[in-house]
């Protein structure tokens, strides 16, 4: 007898969970910024537990004068996919040969559709350099209201010496770093990347005294509206933020992901020396022993997970390898802690 | 010993129950987070480049020099920013900004890292961070564009409030408004 209800809750286990019908999909776009006439190629990695049936990729290219004033193009169908055995996953491309005139901004849409005909569409935004608007930075990646989503802009420093390179960076810094952290990559679609057309100048900490702070571009101004604003630059130096401008070596995918934890998602360090403080609602450190320990087992750890970083009297339950415990060169997930804030700050942000 | 099929049978049954059970409420939770996504992707309003052009959507920057590690007046004037105001959380820990009306009822309110301060997270220099109050720079604080606005507080961790002067703010609220009528 109970043999059988085993059976039969584990079968009702079963249903439930190939019941399931998600699509999970990233599009993206190679170059990021293309000039004019250059192709363009679109990926689409997408997946579905019920199977791929369908995709299909339009495209609707606007046309964007000086002043900023956009005539609306029409959305035309460039591909089709139908996907033979409606696999689990898969990877399409399309490329546009010859690519697209000057001052254009063009905006491509994948529809996806599973075996259970649920559908999601997919818009991504980006401009054909150069970017007529002067002074105002350059959609590359954008899906949405600046309003409801998180915008970062990358500010190239005086001494990049070569802007293809601090373009595939910038690409790189998308696919890389943000949509390499899973808590991120799932709503992926609530950030906005743009490319600054001025530059701005990065200077070391150790140095401020004779050097100065960061020199921002001269269109500040325009930037204002963005969560957070990347000074990234080829020189080594000693890294450091203030208010939501933060430097990083253009190749620092760590770093990136670092200091967007703070500026985009207010969460604060995990380690000695930085900056503690303590969030009411997703904290990532805590003010007491005890407040850690109580908020342990709801936050995917355990009491013995808790760690005072070194002799503050903060406290701290992420692993070691957490994003807001390390930088530099290489991307690391925000430990599961961090995600909850991530997750928490992305809606704040869509719903306020 | 005699092997004992019914408790091997028993305890698979238990093992996969156990996972099965772990399973579901994984699954339970990554679809209350995917229904969740989908709502709050419906609400998402598109992309609309002339957005920088929508002259109601803009902001004020205002600003203040360091001085002894506190926030002082600036002579350089509070300036119009396209765009909204970027998002900062309305609760949270760090430094409050609070802005108020002429009879102090509070307009709003939001949570930044402490402005005056710059810090480094530059792990490739001993592993060590640091952080220093900006001495002699101008840092910026953001406001909404609103005529009634007045006053303006920030707040510290230890609940130290300072109010700044809002004088460049109100002359260009007044000459912006005066020239739209």
């Amino acid at each position: 007898m109970k043999n059988t209800a085993c059976f039969i809750i584990g079968l009702i286990c079963l249903v439930y969970l190939t019941g399931c019908s998600n699509i999970e999909s990233i599009p993206v776009h190679d170059p990021v910024y293309p000039a004019n006439g250059v192709n363009v190629t679109y990926t689409l990695e997408a997946s579905s537990s019920d199977g791929i049936e369908n995709i299909k990729l339009y495209e609707a290219v606007s046309s964007i004068n000086s002043a900023g004033t956009v005539t609306a193009g029409t959305e035309t169908l460039l591909n089709e996919w139908n996907p033979s055995g409606s696999p689990n996953s898969i990877t399409v491309n399309w490329t546009k040969s010859g690519g697209y005139l000057s001052n254009k901004l063009v905006a491509y849409r994948f529809y996806v559709q599973n075996g259970r005909n649920k559908t999601k569409n997919y818009t991504v935004t980006y401009a054909i350099r150069p970017y007529p608007v002067p002074n105002q930075p350059a959609p590359v990646y954008v899906q949405g209201d600046p309003d409801d989503l998180f915008d970062v802009v990358f500010i190239p420093d005086t001494d990049i010496t070569n802007m293809n390179t601090f373009r595939g960076h910038c690409r790189s810094m998308i696919l890389d770093s943000f949509f390499e952290d899973p808590h991120v990559v799932f709503w992926h679609h609530m950030f906005n990347f743009y490319i600054n057309p001025h530059t701005g100048t990065a200077t070391d900490y150790d140095r401020r005294s004779i050097d100065g702070y960061h020199v921002v571009p001269s269109n500040w101004a325009n930037l204002s509206f963005c969560e957070g604003k990347a000074l990234l630059h080829q020189n080594n130096l000693r890294d450091y933020a203030y208010g939501s401008l933060f430097s990083s070596e253009q190749q620092n995918r760590g770093t990136m992901m670092h200091e967007s934890g703070h500026s985009l998602f207010n969460l604060a360090d995990e380690y000695n020396s930085g900056v503690h403080w303590q969030e009411p609602v997703y904290p990532n450190n805590w003010n007491t022993l005890a407040g850690a320990q109580t908020d342990a087992p709801n936050r995917h750890k355990t009491v013995a997970d808790v760690v005072q970083m070194g002799t503050t009297g903060w406290y701290k339950i992420c692993v070691s390898g957490c994003q807001m415990r390390v930088s530099g060169l290489n991307q690391s997930d925000y430990d599961e802690p961090c995600g909850d804030r991530v997750v928490y700050m992305i809606m704040d942000n869509a719903i306020n | 010993m005699k092997p004992r099929p019914k408790m091997i049978i028993r305890i698979i049954c238990l093992v996969s129950l156990s996972i099965c059970i772990i399973g579901c409420t994984r699954q339970q939770n990554n679809r209350q987070m995917t229904s969740k996504r989908d709502q709050i992707s419906k609400e998402i309003r598109p992309f609309q480049a002339d957005y920088f052009k929508d002259a109601t959507r803009r902001h004020v920057a205002v600003f203040f020099e360091v001085k002894e590690g506190k926030l002082e007046s600036s002579t350089r004037p509070a300036e119009v920013r396209p765009g909204n105001m970027p998002y900062r959380s309305k609760v949270g820990g760090g430094v409050m900004i609070r802005y108020a009306d002429e009879s102090g009822k509070v307009l709003g309110q939001y949570f930044v890292e402490n402005p005056i301060m710059a810090r480094t997270c530059d792990f490739d220099y001993d592993g060590v961070g640091d952080v220093s109050p900006m001495e002699g720079a101008i840092v910026e604080i953001l406001l909404p564009f609103q005529a009634q606005l007045t006053s303006l507080e920030v707040m510290d961790s230890k609940e130290h409030v300072i109010k700044l002067d809002m004088h460049s703010y109100r002359e260009l609220i007044r000459k912006v408004t005066s020239k739209e009528r």
